[in-house]
């Protein structure tokens, strides 16, 4: 593994990020949502607000806050693979001494680096915002030290599982937007384990937690070995046949 | 300036495999996909430092040719070996240090500048003075004063030196070229064939795939006709002679009056009037007949101005085979 190839890659992904208008809207108009929606909930709560209600928001916000890097991850990596083929570039790339393994571990970070920048960054922000201006009840019951470790955990797990959905979807797909709608779809059933997670359908414990953590992480790095071993570039650049008229 | 010589790779320490082997050895190459064939049986050999020209219309199977060569994509059936090496071994990383493909679009990162673009490509190439190579490379395609333009902003023929840049950041042997003028003006044409010829003079190898036969026949030192097979292979100049061949004549008189004095040495229908005091006589021997014309048009009383021996143009042997092939193929 040649991490200098690795580390050009990244690099240009981000320049290209934030020189590419499409990515970069994504990039702030997601994160935007998820951090105003909260925060507006929150302060529009009754003071003191019924334990139920109490309850309910407290949860949306998590599930909010989680939202992110599943659905940002199915954006960027949706593009990253099909995105080069379109523009031109994955032929003279995958002509270069870059491994297919090489390709992929940068094509991942590329997309977790900032998604995991960017959750973590607003979640932060946002439980100071809500500490510094909701009632203490409110942000008693929102900001733990079980609650953000778990929101911090959690995040970084659920963007490797949507970025490594989302690359595999972009070198399966036929176009960009149909690898960005599949990706977000192959997220949800993740989504419904967190939303058991949060709601405290499964307690976790720090044992169980860390468990499931590792599963996660195993699970992306197997499935990047995969991803790697498995690609086939002829399935991208061969010529397609001609529309039927 | 360019490295003066295609193994200069040899200086970051690497060595290599397959030295005193061709460029390229192709032996019986197919690709299909599916029950469609891009090429097929395809054998023939590239030396070093040769320019050899790839040329077939449209879907002849010369894009996908070059990329199996590439190995980006994988032959059906068939075996080749690229500066040496069996493609598809194990080494084939080491081979993709020493060759480069400027695909028919340039395929540049539009929201790069030319800079960034030429670094990327220099890393992935483990070049190892990034910077004073990518000077180098501006100054070999004239683009010293562009480099922080974003590649998007470019004219096509600019956007196509950036290209050919970025193909000889890693000292290349061997540099497949795909359509290289495709769309270009003819000052931007004529600027690419230079820098071939620059590539030429360092001794390269480069392999070109055209439609364009004028610049095959200006640029190559050997030609190819594919169209799903290989039609022929040769030089052009070659090519001409062994396909097509005609005696020009010139008289003072009358073209018509010529061609009855030829009428017992030519069939008549091999000899076409071109104009009032101009013959052309269809031969495969146009050397060997020549004396005998001057010597029956003199001993007839004609008088004599030009006797010339000609050889098809590249573009006649091309239309010939293609088309030739065409029919056959209906």
């Amino acid at each position: 593994m040649s991490w200098s190839h690795v580390r050009a890659l990244v690099a240009k992904e981000l320049i290209d990020y934030r020189r590419n208008r499409y990515v970069l809207y994504s990039l702030i108009a997601l994160p935007l949502i998820t951090f105003v929606l909260p925060v507006v909930a929150l302060a529009s709560l009754s003071t003191p607000a019924p334990p139920p209600m109490l309850h309910t928001a407290v949860v949306t916000v998590d599930i909010d806050f989680l939202l992110l890097p599943l659905v940002l991850p199915s954006v960027l990596a949706g593009y990253a693979i099909l995105g080069e083929r379109d523009q031109g570039t994955l032929e003279p790339v995958l002509t270069t001494p870059i491994t297919a393994g090489e390709f992929f571990v940068a094509k991942l970070l590329a997309v977790l680096a900032p998604t995991v920048t960017a959750a973590w960054g607003l979640y932060v922000l946002a439980m100071v915002i809500i500490a510094g201006t909701v009632p203490s009840a409110v942000s008693a019951e929102l900001v733990t030290a079980s609650s953000i470790a778990r929101q911090l955990g959690l995040d970084a797990l659920l963007a490797g599982w949507a970025v490594l959905v989302g690359l595999v979807a972009s070198t399966r797909a036929s176009d960009v937007r149909a690898a960005q709608q599949l990706a977000s779809l192959a997220s949800l059933p993740v989504l419904v384990v967190v939303v058991v997670v949060v709601e405290g359908g499964i307690h976790l414990v720090p044992g169980v937690g860390f468990a499931l953590a590792g599963l996660v992480a195993l699970v992306d790095i197997v499935g990047l070995v995969l991803l790697a071993r498995r690609f086939d570039a002829e399935r991208l650049l061969a010529p397609r046949p001609p529309k039927r008229a | 300036m360019v490295d003066q010589h295609g193994d200069d790779n040899a200086k970051d320490g690497r060595t290599h495999a397959g030295a005193g082997w061709p460029a390229l050895e192709v032996d019986r190459l197919t690709k299909r996909f599916g029950a469609r064939v891009a090429y097929e049986d395809v054998t023939l050999r590239v030396e070093r430092g040769e320019i050899f020209g790839l040329l077939g219309p449209n879907g002849a199977g010369k894009t996908t040719l070059v990329r199996t060569l590439a190995s980006v994509l994988r032959p059906t059936s068939g075996t080749a070996r690229i500066l040496g090496v069996p493609l598809g071994s194990p080494e084939q990383a080491d081979v993709r240090h020493r060759l480069a493909v400027m695909p028919e679009a340039p395929g540049l990162y539009g929201n790069l500048s030319v800079r960034e673009n030429l670094r990327l490509f220099a890393r992935l190439y483990d070049v190892t003075d990034v910077e004073a190579r990518i000077v180098e490379v501006l100054e070999a395609v004239g683009l010293q004063d562009r480099e922080e333009d974003l590649c998007r902003t470019l004219s096509k023929g600019l956007r196509q030196r950036v290209a050919i840049a970025r193909t000889l950041l890693g000292r290349p042997e061997l540099i497949f070229l795909d359509e290289p003028t495709s769309g270009l003006d003819p000052a931007a044409a004529r600027d690419v064939h230079e820098l071939i010829a620059t590539l030429r003079a360092e001794g390269r190898t480069v392999l070109i795939t055209t439609h364009r036969l004028e610049e095959a026949e200006r640029l190559c030192d050997r030609v190819a006709i594919l169209r799903q097979r290989l039609l022929v292979v040769g030089r052009p100049t070659e090519l001409g002679r062994s396909q097509h061949r005609e005696l020009q004549v010139r008289v003072r008189g009358a073209a018509e009056h010529a061609r009855e004095l030829l009428a017992d040495l030519v069939d008549p229908a091999a000899v076409e009037v071109a104009d009032a005091h101009t013959l052309r006589i269809r031969t495969r021997e146009p050397e060997e007949l020549a004396p005998e014309v001057a010597e029956a048009l003199v001993r007839g009383g004609e008088r004599l101005v030009e006797l010339v021996s000609q050889h098809a143009r590249l573009e006649e042997v091309y239309l010939q085979l293609v088309g030739t092939d065409e029919e056959a193929a209906r």
